[in-house]
């Protein structure tokens, strides 16, 4: 007798539950009238990475500014898919997401390095190019005490005698070595005989940079700028094509400046998955294109120190296409390929 | 040999399990030793032709000492059998394993609350449980509560699924 | 430097009733996300970091932090004692005496010397914080990898205790965590070791599925496997415990050393690179065992084994505080998260920080204290509400366990297949309580594994694959021959014996005694 009551009620709370959820979906229904056709339903923006990263600070700002600024009259929610450089978000988004607009995935550098060195089975051309949003120049420093003063002087020993160099930076097939691989070639010493130590995250890099494990580390160029500014090290060259203050209070001398052919520029931006419509494309498209151009954006930009390096549309598909290039024949030659 | 008593029959699983590992160590170290790459003590692959060795060997002097008979072997678990007058079930286990399967596979389709609500009820009445109304009770508020703490307080993403909460 | 100065200040932001409010929100909010079985201190933080986020008030943030950390590893504590279930490596040490004594009645007791422990640890830690954030942030850089492979190697010998009761089961389960720890992405040349092919296991196993998998889902199996043997609710709470107190005053006497050797091992270990709070709770366990008089008392609910690990796990997130503001340098999973969280301020933590931000900083390590001294007053009186767990019914409870462990792993995970894998640990676990195999060792092989391995090549790949590095630096040198030291210690009296040319009947200290 019990077990029947019980289910009854059962019954009737399901009901009940079915009706409370039924009625806050048509008050959400309404707030959409007069507002722009996408996001039509929750944006889901999916950050291949830990919680607290570059990715997770990018997606995190893109939300706060898509939903302050009203850009969005849906819920825009941020999770985390964590592993391997991205590449199991990336797996995630073309396995599970394919052809639903209303699902991005922020990525970057990283991950088109990480599908190389990862040989991970699915690759970035699967996916739907969306825009580039942010970018950060790499740096290399030495110890304050080093001799190097400049990078000159450090890849031609570099070239002459690869053993003495113990460079370090983040992860295997990481930005920082993907710049370790592209001085070497511009140098014309061997890029898979420079000894190369990855260090998960920057931290561990700067700490094994201060005891005297490392010669010269590469790391995003905001790392060191305390380290820099209290002359505990010292920074030989900035990575992008316009100097920036890494904290000596003055612009750090460029790659190029020093006459090494090289330019790298840590990017994140914004894919979509395979199999969304052209009409579907040109809307996310134009819905980035307007978080672009919003005050708050703009402002977080400024506030988190990102340069501006948008490019969206055939642009950031050609721009997709001849980075991946470039990083799979650097970390081939490396010896990561 | 027929092994009636309680204690020979334990004694005689810790020995296949002890054969299982050895096993299951002499596969794992075949391919770390077939694996491609630099096996030097800087490179990446002798650190799992090592540690698997460990395995085999650990494995291997488990084994004999299982196979060895040893009056305190007998003793020790006579003596785990006085804990534990019952025999181990193996029905509620595997029905636990087969609901948390369950609950896995449907969380992305139907949805956290629908998904938890399900799996508690079964779970509740795999483990023993003979109190129908308060197991629905407990399957429906707290799967709604977790839900809107997470996604409404802390912002935190877990599957709507079928439910438009 | 006026150091008491700056800290008055900083007492004076923190005490005003908006940033107490924020403390109190905190402690309070991470103690219930930490609380809930299977998701740990680290999951917490990860899981509450964009709350913070939303915040436009850097100071407020932090001081909600520090509240959200002290609360969750409170919380994480709460439900290793009483359900056998920590969710971060940190609380595995307290799980293994603090569950015995939960077994044993004795759950108001563990939770009050963890609280309190929690307490005494982080107020002198983080006094010498306030004292000695910078020297000893200069001792930390002078770290090397070939000393972090002599420390992480003297950490395992030192630990050995852990092993349990029969040496050979100890070791298969030690190998079986160091087994986990290659399996994935090799750090240093990116080849994937033991993936079997699949996009998965290249990340690795994350410490946090391990530990869900082998307790939570481990324990909930063992439970239903003997289900018909238990009566329907856990444990009786303790006879006479209607009184107010906590702690008898045995207890006292029992706890305070303990705390107090918990801290000084904790706050060095959590202030080095690569240091943290697990490894440090492990010495402190074995330390104490090891000491104590009533060793047999140890794995059937000692109070030390409690006492000491909670302490040196508070005492280490003081020392972890010290490369990160000092040098930017981030030591634990916590800390990264943290270093993020002063990004997202556009603040950049390092040598500057201290003179740049000194209301952010000292208003932070004021937050230290304040979040301490809520902590315990939080947590005392609710001791009383967190036993009331153990009468909720066992299928009930059981099932909850196992919807908060699968809710923590996807939530920080992102993954059904992660999810899978903790299941599929689980059934390890269950197998290894079924046949008698210690847990411990396996966190311990997971932790300490990847680190030996990953410095040691560091150390060759550094040297350009010269041996000799791991003698010439004297405090390499040094610590290597305190882990010949600790090989050797068991067997002194024997070698004593022998050299005075008696028969070797002297008992041979072993860590294993019973084995």
């Amino acid at each position: 007798m019990r077990t029947r009551h019980s289910r009854i009620l059962a019954a009737i709370a399901v009901a009940g539950l079915l009706l409370a959820g039924c009625q806050k979906d048509t008050a959400g229904g309404g707030n959409a009238s007069g507002a722009v056709d996408y996001p039509s339903k929750t944006l889901q923006l999916m950050v291949p990475a830990a919680p607290g990263g570059g990715w997770d600070l990018t997606a995190r700002t893109m939300q706060k500014a898509m939903t302050d600024d009203k850009l969005a009259t849906k819920p825009v929610e941020v999770y985390n898919v964590t592993g391997a450089a991205g590449t199991i978000g990336l797996a995630q988004l073309v396995s599970k997401n394919r052809g639903d607009a209303h699902h991005l995935m922020v990525m970057g550098l990283v991950m088109v390095g990480g599908v190389v060195a990862n040989k991970s089975p699915v690759k970035l051309d699967q996916v739907t190019p969306i825009a580039t949003l942010t970018a950060e120049q790499e740096v290399v420093v030495v110890p304050a005490n080093s001799k190097y003063t400049t990078l000159k002087q450090l890849m031609d020993d570099a070239k002459a005698n690869p053993a003495s160099i113990n460079w370090g930076g983040g992860s295997a097939g990481g930005t920082d070595q993907i710049l370790v691989g592209l001085l070497a070639k511009a140098a014309g010493a061997d890029p898979k005989a420079m000894k190369y130590v990855a260090y998960s995250g920057g931290g561990e890099a700067k700490a094994a940079l201060l005891a005297g494990d490392l010669t010269a580390a590469v790391s995003g160029q905001s790392e060191f700028k305390d380290l820099v500014a209290a002359k505990k090290v010292r920074a030989l060259a900035v990575s992008g094509a316009t100097g920036v203050d890494v904290g000596e209070g003055k612009p750090a001398p460029t790659i190029k400046e020093q006459g090494f052919d090289v330019d790298l520029m840590n990017w994140r931006g914004v894919v979509a998955p395979p199999g969304i419509s052209n009409g579907d494309k040109a809307a996310v498209t134009a819905f980035v294109d307007k978080l672009h151009g919003s005050a708050g954006w703009t402002a977080a930009m400024k506030a988190q120190g990102w340069e501006d390096f948008y490019k969206s549309g055939d642009e950031a598909s050609a721009f997709f296409a001849s980075e991946n290039e470039r990083i799979t024949t650097v970390l081939t030659d490396i010896g990561l390929g | 040999m027929t092994v009636r008593t309680e204690p020979g029959r334990r004694w005689n699983s810790q020995t296949l399990l002890a054969a299982a590992l050895l096993i299951v160590g002499g596969l794992l170290l075949w391919s770390a030793v077939r694996a491609e790459g630099d096996f030097g003590l800087q490179g990446p692959r002798l650190a799992p032709v090592v540690i698997t060795s460990a395995w085999v060997v650990a494995a291997a002097v488990h084994l004999i000492m299982q196979l060895r008979p040893r009056p305190e072997a007998q003793e020790e678990a006579r003596a785990g059998e006085e804990h534990e007058p019952d025999r181990p079930g193996w029905l509620a286990p595997l029905g636990v394993l087969a609901a948390l399967a369950g609950f896995a596979i449907a969380l992305e389709y139907a949805g956290f609350v629908v998904s938890a609500a399900l799996f508690t009820v079964v779970t509740a009445r795999v483990l023993g449980s003979r109190n129908l109304l308060r197991d629905v009770i407990v399957a429906i508020v707290l799967p709604i509560a977790i839900y809107l703490s997470f996604t409404r307080l802390l912002d935190i993403f877990l599957p709507a699924g079928v439910f438009p909460l | 430097m006026n150091v008491f100065g700056d800290l008055l200040s900083g007492f004076g932001t923190v005490l005003q009733p908006e940033y107490l409010l924020f403390a109190a929100i905190g402690v309070t909010l991470g103690t219930f996300v930490g609380v809930l079985p299977g998701i740990g201190p680290a999951l917490t933080i990860a899981l509450l970091l964009p709350v913070t986020f939303s915040l436009d008030d850097p100071i407020g943030t932090f001081i909600m932090f520090a509240g959200i950390y002290y609360g969750a590893m409170y919380g994480g504590s709460t439900t290793s004692i009483l359900l056998n279930t920590p969710g971060e490596s940190a609380s595995v040490a307290t799980a293994i005496e603090g569950y015995q004594m939960a077994r044993r009645g004795r759950a108001k007791a563990a939770l009050a010397t963890a609280a309190i422990g929690s307490f005494v640890a982080g107020t002198i830690s983080t006094l010498l914080l306030s004292l000695f954030a910078q020297p000893v942030a200069k001792l930390a850089t002078t770290f090397r990898a070939a000393d972090y492979f002599a420390l992480a190697l003297l950490a395992m010998v030192a630990v050995t205790a852990l092993v349990g009761r029969s040496l050979v089961r100890g070791l298969l389960s030690l190998i079986f965590g160091l087994f986990l720890g290659v399996i994935g992405i090799d750090g240093l040349t990116g080849q994937a070791r033991f993936t079997f092919g699949t996009m998965e296991l290249l990340e690795g196993i994350d410490v946090v599925v391990v530990i869900v998998g082998l307790f939570a889902i481990g324990e909930t199996l063992f439970v239903a496997s003997r289900m018909r043997s238990l009566p329907e609710h856990i444990t009786p709470l303790e006879p006479g415990s209607s009184g107010k107190g906590w702690l008898t005053r045995d207890d006292w006497r029992r706890s305070w050393g303990p705390w107090l050797r918990g801290t000084a091992v904790g706050f060095p270990f959590g202030a080095l690179p690569s240091g943290g709070a697990d490894v440090p709770t492990f010495l402190s366990y074995t330390y104490e065992k090891h000491r104590a008089k009533n060793r047999a008392e140890f794995g059937k609910g000692a109070i030390e084994g409690v006492a000491g690990p909670e302490a040196a796990n508070n005492a280490a997130f003081s020392g972890v505080l010290v490369p990160l503001l000092t040098l930017g340098i981030p030591t634990s999973a916590t800390a990264a998260v943290m270093l993020a969280a002063f990004q997202i301020f556009n603040l950049q933590p390092g040598p500057q920080l201290f003179d740049r931000s000194p209301e952010l900083v000292w208003a932070l390590i004021a937050s230290l204290y304040v979040g301490n001294v809520l902590l315990l007053a939080l947590n005392l009186p609710l001791i009383r509400v967190w036993v009331k767990v153990l009468q909720i019914p066992r299928p009930i409870l059981y099932a909850g366990i196992l919807v908060f462990a699968t809710l923590g792993v996807y939530a920080s995970t992102g993954s059904v297949n992660q999810v899978f894998i903790a299941y599929g640990i689980g059934v390890i676990g269950f197998g290894m309580r079924h046949f008698d195999f210690p847990i411990a060792p396996v966190i311990l092989g997971l932790i300490l594994g990847p680190m030996m391995e990953l410095q040691f090549r560091r150390a060759l790949l550094v040297s350009n694959g010269d041996l000799t590095v791991f003698v010439t630096r004297p405090l390499t040198a040094i610590l290597l021959g305190l882990v010949v030291v600790a090989l050797l210690v068991p067997y002194l009296p024997r070698i004593v014996a022998r050299l005075r040319g008696r028969s070797t009947d002297t008992k041979r200290l072993t860590f294993a005694e019973e084995d």
